[in-house]
């Protein structure tokens, strides 16, 4: 029986399957023209403390971002750098965003991964590279202690901030200087 | 975590190795999945499985296979044929030989719709044997026919077998991961109905009810990509689909300054401009569009089109989903008691707001609400599920007064069919027809009752009869108002169809012998062809109603006017003769003598 209901839907799939770089082109496009905006806007209204650019290698869809850490957090005076890699579904899904440099959070593992919702199942195309800017921003002085992904850091955050704090600049390290 | 999350990750390994063609030794992992997949090898049936189905494409065409795929028609063509055959009155053998080839499919209790209809992917009936309906939200494209036996027994006996839970984490993982490869158009063509009636012809009873009373309601449906977001297109497709249908310009440009206007609200919901313009942007475009597509002359097939283009689709798509966050933001106290657990701030920005996240009942119903029930229109939702009576039961949303009352209780209506976890997009026959030949119909009528001499002769009767399936015969494109490109198959074929039409449903059937309709052969001069070979495709630019005639409107020759007798039609008494544009007084020339001596054309004799 399955036999039979398989065969009908073959010759079909094998057809329907041709139009789909086209679609990508598409997508490329309207990816490629979405981050021209955006770029325009992030240099046009020059927000404090976070800034992003693409990588110089002529690829709009890898940018390179930079925030600094807010004051009164543990994280005041130091500059964070992050890579951005956009999907070709961007907007819809979002960039893929890692600190390049070494931090010390509790929802950052030490390969640079971040752990928040709005990068994951909370994203929607309303967001951008400076909403995500800003969010990291306020998660390095509010994170979610609750979903760790840096068990000690959690726990350390109330219980010792002298220890925290040592930790969080023996972790940094500007990589320019690298 | 729960059984049915299992069942989608033992569904979704498989799956994607098969689309890559790997076999069961590439893949990872253990326990029940990779038992499944085992089973699912594709060396275990595929070579046979493309053999029987180059055989059953090669049997029921007739033709090289790509005939099949290249073809032009679309599945609504096939239905008429269908229909034609079905109904196979002697005339109608006219028309079978051209179009048979081209999608009817063998006779047969499988291979009927089943061989028109685009599947998404080709395994699945295959993997379905493993799960439930219930569980086809993101897995396929249309939802999997349903297993030939109950299933969550044997879904849950999977589960029973599982050891650790290390394994059920490894699947959770894995199931929270899995994007399922789905194929096949965002939105698909429109198709013949029964083509759910085959899909579900072996699952159970209850489906197997209800899908057989489904195409005798609903002629026809369209399937929307299952990719998390088949609600919102559905929705969307049918809201401008609806527009075109209805074809008043007027109402199109109220509906973009009331979509403008609703930036206000997404303001006020919090949402920045310069985020959501380009989706709004796109939207506008579209509906402008729209407008410039009235009267339709294609089908639909532009907005189809459009609403594969992925970047226009998805845009329009957001821009609804970002409406409808914000309609449910600002009326917070209507939403908020069916969500139980969430404010609706954290509803929105979790199943609203993110693409390919699947709407659920309380979204659906915030869309309508924002969406739908503003402009006018009705939406219908019928569910099909395993739930006792004979037929889906179907949930109207449309403006309601205080007092419950329909506001427009005539109101144009979508109809959407809810799988659990899918959607797709039903239509009623009148539908079908509407927007095939909205101004074509309209124009026939109007100019069957401009010729005075006939117009009592009882008409309505014969032209409610044709009425449905006119439309849909390729050959009555010579009538303005459809497109050229549908009669393109060939003039021959064209003409035949003509004639086919003619004879089964313009002609009462006692007739038939004396009142032989004329086939015209291309050689004839064009002068003795009853149709007319320029047809007038242009749009006039302001139409005040659709109930008139284009300005360049020629009215197509009166040779098979359905109240005609023979008799009387022969007889001097008929001048209909006269308001033929291509009345020509009887004249001698040899060629036509030689050439048509045995069918002559009678339409222009006294």
């Amino acid at each position: 029986m399955e036999d039979i209901q398989n065969t009908a839907p073959r010759p079909q799939n094998m057809a329907e399957s041709k139009p789909a770089p086209a679609t990508c082109k598409a997508d490329i496009q309207s990816v490629t023209k979405r981050l021209q905006t955006e770029l325009m806007q992030l240099m046009m209204s020059s927000t404090p403390g976070v800034s992003a650019f693409p990588d110089a290698d002529g690829n709009l869809l890898a940018w390179t971002g930079t925030i600094t850490g807010p004051a009164d957090t543990y994280y005041e005076g130091l500059t964070f750098k992050l890579s951005f890699a956009f999907p070709a579904t961007y907007p819809y899904n979002p960039p893929t965003v890692i600190f390049k440099t070494p931090i010390y959070h509790p929802n950052v593992d030490f390969s640079g991964r971040i752990c928040l919702d709005i990068l994951k199942d909370k994203w929607s195309a309303v967001y951008n590279v400076q909403s995500v800017l800003l969010s990291l921003q306020s998660l390095l002085g509010e994170p979610n202690n609750a979903s760790p992904l840096n068990g000690q850091a959690a726990e350390l955050w109330d219980k010792d901030p002298a220890e925290y704090k040592r930790l969080v600049l023996a972790r940094h390290r500007d990589i320019d200087e690298e | 975590m729960n059984v049915q999350h299992f069942a989608a990750v033992n569904v979704a390994r498989p799956y994607r190795y098969h689309d890559l063609g790997q076999g069961a030794g590439e893949i990872r992992g253990s326990g029940p999945g990779t038992e499944l997949i085992t089973r699912l090898n594709p060396g275990d049936w595929s070579s046979s499985d493309k053999a029987a189905a180059a055989a059953a494409v090669s049997s029921s065409s007739g033709l090289p296979s790509s005939n099949l795929s290249s073809s032009t028609l679309s599945s609504s063509n096939v239905v008429a044929v269908q229909r034609l055959v079905q109904g196979s009155t002697p005339v109608t053998t006219a028309v079978m030989p051209v179009r048979v080839p081209v999608g009817v499919p063998a006779p047969g209790p499988v291979s009927g719709p089943a061989n028109s209809i685009s599947f998404g992917p080709s395994d699945f009936t295959a993997l379905s044997y493993f799960t439930s309906p219930a569980l086809c939200c993101q897995h396929q494209q249309p939802p999997p026919p349903p297993p030939p036996q109950p299933h969550p027994s044997s879904t849950r006996y999977k589960m029973g077998s599982m050891q650790s839970d290390e394994e059920l984490a490894t699947l959770q993982k894995l199931s929270s991961e899995y994007e399922p490869d789905v194929q096949g158009p965002l939105v698909g063509k429109r198709q013949s109905s029964q083509a759910i009636t085959a899909e579900y012809a072996n699952a159970d009873p209850a489906f197997v009810r209800k899908t057989r009373a489904l195409p005798q309601k609903f002629s026809h449906y369209r399937t929307v990509k299952g990719d998390g977001n088949c609600g919102w297109r559905a929705i969307a497709f049918g809201y401008f689909e609806t527009l075109l249908r209805l074809g008043d310009k007027n109402q199109i440009a109220a509906e973009e300054a009331r979509l403008k206007s609703l930036n206000n609200l997404l303001n006020v919901a919090g949402f920045q401009e310069h985020l959501y313009e380009d989706f709004v942007e796109e939207t506008i475009l579209l509906l402008r569009e729209v407008a410039s597509w009235v009267p339709v002359t294609d089908d639909g097939a532009a907005l189809l089109a459009k609403f594969n283009d992925s970047s226009i689709s998805n845009a329009i798509i957001t821009h609804f989903r970002l409406l409808t966050s914000a309609w449910m933001k600002t009326h917070a106290d209507a939403y908020q008691p069916f969500i139980p657990d969430k404010t609706v701030e954290q509803y929105c920005a979790t199943q609203i707001e993110p693409y390919q996240v699947e709407i659920e009942h309380v979204g659906m119903n915030a869309l309508i609400d924002c969406l739908i029930k503003s402009a006018g229109f009705a939406v219908e939702i019928l569910y099909l599920d395993r739930s006792a009576g004979e037929e889906v039961n179907t949930i109207r949303f449309e403006l309601e007064t205080s007092a419950g009352e329909a506001v427009f209780p005539d109101a144009a209506t979508m109809r959407l069919l809810y799988r659990p976890g899918h959607y797709d997009i039903l239509y009623k026959v009148e539908d079908v027809a509407e927007l095939l030949s909205a101004a074509t119909q309209v124009q026939l009528v109007s100019d069957l009752e401009s010729f005075s001499p006939i117009r009592d002769v009882p008409m309505a009767s014969t032209y409610g009869q044709f009425n449905p399936w006119f439309a849909e015969i390729p050959g009555m494109s010579f009538v303005p108002g459809v497109p050229s490109g549908l009669s393109g198959l060939s003039g021959l074929s064209g003409l035949t169809g003509y004639g086919g039409l003619g004879s089964l449903s313009l002609m009462p059937t006692s007739f038939a012998p004396a009142a032989e309709p004329t086939v015209p052969q291309p050689s004839m001069t064009p002068s003795a062809l009853p149709i007319s070979p320029t047809p007038t495709a242009t749009t006039p630019s302001f139409r005040p109603s659709k109930y008139e005639y284009e300005a360049e409107f020629t009215p197509a020759p009166p040779a098979n006017l359905p109240c005609q007798t023979a008799t009387f039609r022969n007889s001097h008494y008929n001048p209909a003769h006269f308001l033929n544009s291509e009345f020509q007084p009887e004249m001698w020339t040899p060629e036509t003598e030689i050439k048509s001596e045995s069918k002559s054309p009678d339409q222009i004799r006294h």
